[in-house]
């Protein structure tokens, strides 16, 4: 029991004892503590630790400064151009005032004007994810020679390309085979020569089929570019957006902690 | 009155007399930055920090303890400069110290004996000082080393006078086991047995 209220006595002079060290307590409190220190020899050598403790921290050498940390003119009158608010970053920038750049991009980043940029950015993710999605599943017809069949002309001995026939939308949104949906390919004049009975000579078949002696004479290839989305210029472009997006929020983000723990 | 004054031209912006309290403070600014960063080049870099964001915020403070508000400033830069540390794994605040111990001789009349002590007890110091809590050292530094009020720790820390107190009861007695633990580096009057 008694034991238990010692304790109890310890744990309360514990919590004064920094105040006890610094002098800050009041005189009934010093006396409090003091009447327990007499009787108490552990609180004693607890004291008696942290006073040294205290009294070597407060011997720690104070270093002198390597060097002035004063702010000069120039750099005072960067922090203030480039600090500065208004809407200057919706005015056009002059060519000539390269030295703007900087204020304006200043300007560009100030956290206070900038409640847009998180959800621009956001949309312009999403965006960009959407399309290299639909792109991956080519759902969106391209741009290029994908879509372009090749076959051969035997009456010009050149190689043109039919473009891919047009196929209805509702066909791939059916979810059914793609392959399945394309309208069968022409066959090529010599396939349906052949069918007939008219089949030319080998030598000759083969002749015109290269073009002669030139393996790659008069070959012409048409791609298809009508109907087609320039799919990859516009992911780029999104991408960059996004990307710029993306910098300026964290850039924002960055200085507006900063500023509000000053 | 004078330091008044100082800030009001300063909030005017007018550098020079900005610069006339960054002459007055940038021993203790740097002090603490050492002290808490345990590296002088990094202490370095965050005392021109706060100077830097003091002078940018001046226009923003509101009366109260310069003072107390210049050390917050630079708590908060030394805080930045070790999270920045600790992300980039450049070194842990053991070799950060281990790199430190720049203790410049402070005056010439200094013996070579004394000069070696101090540096000695200031290595030693830090190394005790690393073993605290980032919130510890923090208080430990401003009011056993810098010598800052209570009310001043609270203002400086954004924090109640009872954190402080529990802060500074907990790092003393962290710093006074560390002390312990290696009595044998401790200067002679302190070697005492427990």
């Amino acid at each position: 029991m008694f034991s238990g209220i010692r304790k109890t006595r310890c744990r309360k002079v514990w919590g004064m004892i920094s105040d006890y060290i610094d002098d800050l307590l009041g005189a009934e409190e010093r006396n409090e503590v003091e009447r327990h220190l007499e009787t108490c020899s552990a609180c004693s050598k607890e004291l008696e630790s942290l006073r040294m403790t205290v009294q070597l921290l407060r011997r720690t050498p104070s270093v002198p400064v390597p060097r002035s940390f004063a702010i000069r003119e120039v750099e005072a009158g960067r922090e203030e151009v480039s600090g500065q608010h208004g809407s200057g970053w919706l005015r056009p920038v002059p060519a000539f005032a390269v030295g703007r750049v900087s204020a304006v991009w200043g300007g560009v980043c100030d956290p206070q004007r900038l409640r847009w940029l998180r959800p621009a950015a956001a949309f312009a993710t999403a965006a960009l994810v959407l399309l290299l999605m639909l792109d991956f599943l080519q759902v969106v017809p391209q741009q290029g020679g994908i879509d372009t069949r090749e076959v051969f002309n035997e009456s010009t001995a050149q190689v043109v390309s039919t473009p891919a026939p047009e196929v209805e939308w509702d066909t791939f949104e059916a979810g059914g085979d793609e392959l399945a949906e394309v309208p069968p390919v022409p066959a090529p004049p010599s396939q349906a020569a052949e069918d007939e009975g008219k089949a030319p000579a080998a030598d000759v078949y083969f002749d015109e089929l290269t073009g002669g002696n030139d393996y790659g004479g008069g070959k012409e290839i048409a791609t298809d570019t009508a109907g087609g989305w320039p799919m990859r210029q516009i992911e780029i472009a999104i991408g960059a957006v996004a990307s710029i997006l993306i910098a300026v929020t964290v850039v924002t983000w960055m200085r507006r902690n900063r500023l509000s723990r000053v | 009155m004078e330091e008044q004054e100082f800030i009001s031209r300063s909030q005017e912006g007018d550098v020079e007399a900005f610069n006339q309290l960054v002459e007055h403070y940038q021993r203790l600014v740097y002090n603490l930055a050492l002290r808490m960063l345990g590296n002088a080049d990094m202490a370095e870099d965050a005392a021109q920090d706060t100077f830097f964001s003091a002078y940018k915020a001046v226009g923003k403070f509101r009366g109260g303890s310069f003072k107390a508000w210049i050390l917050r400033i630079a708590a908060n830069a030394c805080h930045d400069r070790m999270r920045a540390a600790r992300r980039a794994r450049a070194s842990s605040l053991d070799n950060l110290i281990e790199e430190s111990g720049d203790f410049i001789a402070d005056n010439d009349a200094e013996s070579p004996e004394d000069y070696a002590l101090r540096r000695e007890l200031g290595r030693f110091l830090n190394e005790g000082l690393a073993y605290l809590t980032e919130d510890q050292r923090l208080v430990v530094i401003l009011c056993d080393i810098q010598g800052l009020s209570y009310e001043e720790i609270s203002e400086a820390t954004n924090s109640s006078l009872g954190t402080v107190k529990s802060r500074l009861n907990r790092g003393r007695a962290r710093l006074r086991d560390f002390l312990l633990q290696r009595r044998e580096l401790l200067p002679a009057e302190f070697r005492q047995d427990k």
